[in-house]
C-alpha cells in the first residue's frame, strides 16, 4: 500500500534530511513548486519540519521530561538510539536524530540551520492544516519515541512518576496548549475543514495505523500526537486506551472528532463526543431563561456574570468591602473597574502561591484532577457504572468534605448500591435506624423500609437514607490518604493517631449520587442530579474530562481562601458570597453586610465567577490549565492555613488585621505577605509529602 | 409568605420537581418544619452551624436567607 507516510520518504526529504544533518548540504535543493503543492507534497515538507523542530528541542525537552542528571540522561540516550524499531517517521531520519542529539548538541540551534534548507521549511504550507498536522505528529513523535523509550528504560518507577514523565512529555513536546492546532480545528470547527484536508488526514493516519495496528507504539504515536494536541497532559491514561480505540472504524466512519477525544475506556469504546461528557457549570433553571444548559455547555465566568447588569453591580458592590481591596481602588470606581481590580489581585494571590511551591510538589499537584479521573475511572470498572456515573456520584458527595473523605464516601455508595442492594434490613440497621431517627415522627419512614432490600426501595431519597444506615451498621469508618496520581495511601489519622472516622455529608447529596450512579451516564439525569451549585458542576466536568479546553475550575472554600490569601472556612462570609448563600441570622460573621444576588435566568450564583476569572488568568500568565492552577495553589493555601491555624481565632485575626491595614494603605502588598509568612510560618508540605 | 406558595417557588429545583425530601415528607406525613428537615437529611445528626455549600443544598424554603433575590421564575421542566 502507497501511504502519506510512505511518499514522506521521497526526494525531497532525502534532499532536505541530508542537508540539515549534514549542515553543508551535499545534495541540491529542489525549491519548493510554483503550483500548488499537493497533499503528499505538503505532508513531506511538513514532517521534515516537525522532526527538525522536534529535533532542535529534543534535548531540553528530554532533560526536562526525565527530570534526571546529565550523566543519566546520557546513558539513557546512548540507549534510544537501539531501542528504536518502529521509526515511523523513517527509522534513518530517527537514528540519525538520535545520533545528531546525542553528537552535535552545540549545533542544535536554529541559527546552525543551512539558510536555504532553513527558507524552504519556512514557507507556507499550500494545504495550510495537512501541513500544520503532519508537522506536528513528526514533531511530537520525534521527541516523544525517544522518550517514551526512556521511559522504558524507567519501568521500575511507580506509575506516578511515569504519569509524571508522561506529562513531561507532553508538555515538553512543544505544543502549547492554547495553540489551534488541526485536531483544535477539526473539534471546534470540523465544517471549517475542507474535505481534502479531512481527507488527507485520514488518509495518513489510517495507513499509519494499517501498516503499524498491532505495534503498540505506532497507536501510542497516533494516539499521542492527537491527545498530545488535543488535550494535553493525560498520555498515561490515552496510552492504556489507545489500543482500545476502534481507529479504522473512527477514521472511517467519519467519526475521528469522537475518537480523538476519547479518555476512558468506556469513551474510547462507544466513541463518545466531549459535549456528552461534560454538563453546563451554570444551570439556568427558570421559565424565562434564555439559554438551554442541557443542550448547550454554559461557561461561568467575567462576561456570564454581566450579563444582568443589576445583578453584577450588586455582587461587585459586596466584594467592594472586602479587605483584599483598597479604599483607593473603590472610590470613585465602576463596578468593572472593581472587578478588574478584585480579578487581577486575587490572580496574583495565585501567581504568589503558585510560584512559591516548589516545583517538584507542583508537578504533583497539578495532577489531582488526572487523579480524581482516575479513580473515577477505576470506580467505573469495579462497579460496572459509566465514568460518568462513577464522577457524578464523585462531585455529589463532595460539598464540605475534604477530598479523601470524599472518595471514601463515593466508594461506600457505589459499594452499597451496586452491591448489597439484595440485603434485607435487618435487625441491625433496624436498632441503627431507631438510633438515628427515634423521634415518633419518623416511625412511618422507618417502617416503610425496615424488611426491605434496598433495591426494592421506590424513591431515591429512601434509598439513600438505607445506604446511610447499611454503612453506619457494618462499615468500618477508616479511610484513606489519596495521592494525587488517584493511588491509595495510607489510612488517614486524627492527632492522637488513631484512624479518623469518615463522616456522611447530607442525605440530599447521597441521593444525589444514588441518581447519578444510577442515570446510566446519561447527561441530563446527572445535570439534574448536580442542581446548580457552579463549584459542584465544575467538579464533576473537571474529574469526567480534566483536560478538557472548556476551562472548568472548581471553587470550593480553599479556592476561594487561595484567591484572598486569607483563613476562611465553610462559614465564613467571603464563602457564602461565592456560592451564593447567605447563613441564618444568627450565624451571620460580624462582616455580614448582606447576600449577593443570585438568578435563575442567566444561572449565575454569587460571586464564583469573579474567582473563576481569576483562576483563568492566573492559569493563562503561568501556562497551566486553570485546574491546574486550582489543585496547585489549593494544596498550597491548605499548607499555609492548616486546619489548626484557621481554628484559632487569634491567628485567623492576626491575618484579617494585616488585610484591612492593606485596605487602609497602611500596608503595600508586600508587607502583608511578609507578614502573612511570618504569622504561618509558611506552606507545610501537603498531606501526601510528609 | 405563606408555607403552601413557598412551596410552590420551591417546586422544580434542578433536577427535581420538587425537592425529594419534602416529597417524602409529605409522603410520611412528617411535619413540613426547618427542623424536622434537617434531621432528615443529617440522620438526626444537624450542625449546629451549617456551612455555605450546606447552605446552598437547602431547599429555598429552608433557607434562612430572604435577601437572596431571584429574578426567574422557578421552571416548570
Amino acid at each position: 500500500m502507497t501511504s502519506y507516510l510512505d511518499e514522506q520518504l521521497n526526494e525531497y526529504e532525502n534532499a532536505e534530511v541530508a542537508s540539515f544533518f549534514n549542515l553543508s548540504p551535499k545534495v541540491q535543493l529542489v525549491d519548493p513548486p510554483e503550483k500548488k503543492e499537493t497533499i503528499p507534497e505538503t505532508i513531506g515538507r511538513a514532517s521534515v519540519k516537525g522532526v527538525v523542530k522536534g529535533m532542535i528541542e529534543a534535548p531540553n525537552n528530554l532533560a526536562t521530561i526525565v527530570g534526571l542528571p546529565v550523566d543519566i540522561m546520557t546513558a539513557g540516550l546512548n540507549k534510544l538510539g537501539l531501542d528504536i524499531q518502529y521509526p515511523i517517521m523513517g527509522s534513518q531520519m530517527l537514528q540519525d536524530g538520535i545520533n545528531f542529539i546525542r553528537d552535535s548538541a552545540d549545533q542544535l540551534v536554529p541559527s546552525s540551520l543551512n539558510k536555504e534548507f532553513n527558507d524552504y521549511l519556512s514557507k507556507p504550507y499550500d494545504n495550510q492544516l495537512t501541513g500544520q498536522l503532519s508537522e506536528a505528529i513528526a514533531q511530537f513523535g520525534t521527541t516523544a519515541i525517544p522518550a517514551a523509550s526512556f521511559v522504558k528504560l524507567a519501568t521500575n518507577t511507580n506509575p506516578f512518576t511515569r504519569s509524571l514523565i508522561w506529562g513531561g512529555i507532553a508538555d515538553a513536546t512543544a505544543f502549547n496548549a492554547n495553540d489551534q492546532t488541526l485536531v483544535g480545528q477539526l473539534i471546534s470547527n470540523p465544517e471549517g475543514v475542507s474535505e481534502e484536508d479531512t481527507n488527507a488526514f485520514r488518509e495518513m493516519l489510517g495507513s499509519l495505523l494499517e501498516k503499524y495496528e498491532d505495534d503498540p507504539e505506532a497507536v501510542k504515536l497516533a494516539k499521542s500526537s492527537l491527545e498530545g494536541m488535543a488535550i494535553g497532559g493525560l498520555l498515561e491514561t490515552a496510552f492504556k486506551v489507545g489500543r482500545k480505540i476502534p481507529w479504522k472504524k473512527v477514521l472511517t466512519g467519519g467519526g475521528l472528532i469522537a475518537g480523538s477525544v476519547a479518555t476512558s475506556d468506556a469513551e474510547a469504546g462507544v466513541g463518545s463526543k466531549i459535549a456528552d461528557i461534560l454538563i453546563s457549570p451554570r444551570n439556568p433553571q427558570a421559565v424565562n431563561r434564555t439559554e438551554d444548559p442541557v443542550k448547550n455547555y454554559l461557561s461561568v465566568g467575567l462576561a456570564e456574570s454581566k450579563t444582568n447588569k443589576a445583578q453584577f453591580d450588586h455582587n461587585i458592590g459586596i466584594l467592594s468591602d472586602y479587605p483584599n481591596l483598597k479604599v483607593s481602588e473603590v472610590t470613585n470606581k465602576s463596578t468593572d473597574e472593581i472587578a478588574e481590580t478584585y480579578i487581577n489581585h486575587a490572580k496574583n494571590n495565585l501567581l504568589y502561591l503558585f510560584d512559591k511551591v516548589p516545583t517538584a510538589t507542583r508537578n504533583r499537584s497539578k495532577l489531582w484532577y488526572v487523579g480524581a479521573n482516575k479513580i473515577a475511572q477505576d470506580f467505573s470498572k469495579k462497579y460496572g457504572v459509566s465514568l460518568q456515573s462513577a464522577s457524578g456520584v464523585l462531585a455529589a458527595l463532595s460539598p464540605q468534605k475534604d477530598w479523601y473523605m470524599n472518595v471514601s464516601l463515593a466508594e461506600r455508595t457505589l459499594d452499597i448500591v451496586t452491591n448489597k442492594k439484595d440485603f434485607v434490613y435487618d435487625a441491625k440497621m433496624r436498632a441503627m435506624g431507631l438510633e438515628k431517627f427515634g423521634k415518633p415522627q419518623y416511625k412511618k419512614l422507618l417502617d416503610a423500609i425496615d424488611g426491605k432490600k434496598l433495591s426494592e426501595l421506590e424513591t431515591p431519597e429512601e434509598k439513600a437514607i438505607w445506604v446511610r444506615i447499611y454503612d453506619e451498621t457494618f462499615n468500618d469508618r477508616s479511610f484513606k490518604v489519596i495521592t494525587p496520581e488517584g493511588n491509595m495511601g495510607d489510612f488517614v489519622l486524627t492527632d492522637d493517631g488513631v484512624n479518623a472516622r469518615a463522616a456522611w455529608n447530607s442525605n440530599v447529596m447521597i441521593k444525589n449520587a444514588i441518581i447519578a450512579l444510577e442515570s446510566n451516564g446519561d447527561k441530563a439525569i446527572i445535570s439534574g442530579a448536580l442542581g446548580d451549585a457552579h463549584k459542584v458542576r465544575s467538579f464533576y466536568n473537571n474529574i469526567v474530562d480534566p483536560n478538557s479546553k472548556n476551562g472548568d475550575v472548581t471553587i470550593d472554600t480553599h479556592a476561594v481562601a487561595a484567591a484572598t490569601l486569607r483563613p476562611v472556612g465553610g462559614k465564613h462570609t467571603i464563602v457564602n458570597h461565592n456560592f451564593g448563600t447567605a447563613p441564618s441570622v444568627k450565624d451571620q460573621k460580624a462582616d455580614w453586610k448582606g447576600a449577593t444576588k443570585n438568578s435563575k435566568v442567566n444561572g449565575i450564583k454569587g460571586l464564583y465567577s469573579i474567582y473563576a476569572e481569576a483562576y483563568r488568568r492566573a492559569a493563562a500568565e503561568r501556562g497551566v490549565l486553570p485546574r491546574e492552577m486550582q489543585s496547585i495553589t489549593w494544596e498550597a493555601v491548605r499548607g499555609l492555613y492548616p486546619s489548626t491555624f484557621k481554628q484559632s481565632p487569634k491567628k485567623v485575626e492576626a491575618i484579617d488585621s494585616l488585610w484591612y491595614k492593606y485596605r487602609n494603605n497602611e500596608l503595600s502588598l508586600d508587607e502583608v505577605i511578609n507578614g502573612i509568612e511570618r504569622e504561618t510560618g509558611g506552606i507545610e508540605k501537603p498531606t501526601w509529602e510528609q | 409568605m405563606a408555607l403552601n406558595e413557598k412551596l410552590e417557588v420551591s417546586k422544580n429545583q434542578p433536577g427535581n420537581n420538587e425537592d425529594g425530601f419534602i416529597s417524602l415528607m409529605k409522603k410520611y406525613d412528617i411535619p413540613l418544619t426547618r427542623q424536622n428537615y434537617l434531621d432528615l437529611v443529617y440522620n438526626g445528626d444537624v450542625p449546629t452551624e451549617l456551612e455555605a455549600e450546606e447552605i446552598a443544598a437547602l431547599p429555598e424554603m429552608f433557607q434562612d436567607n430572604n435577601e437572596i433575590e431571584n429574578d426567574g421564575q422557578m421552571s416548570l421542566v
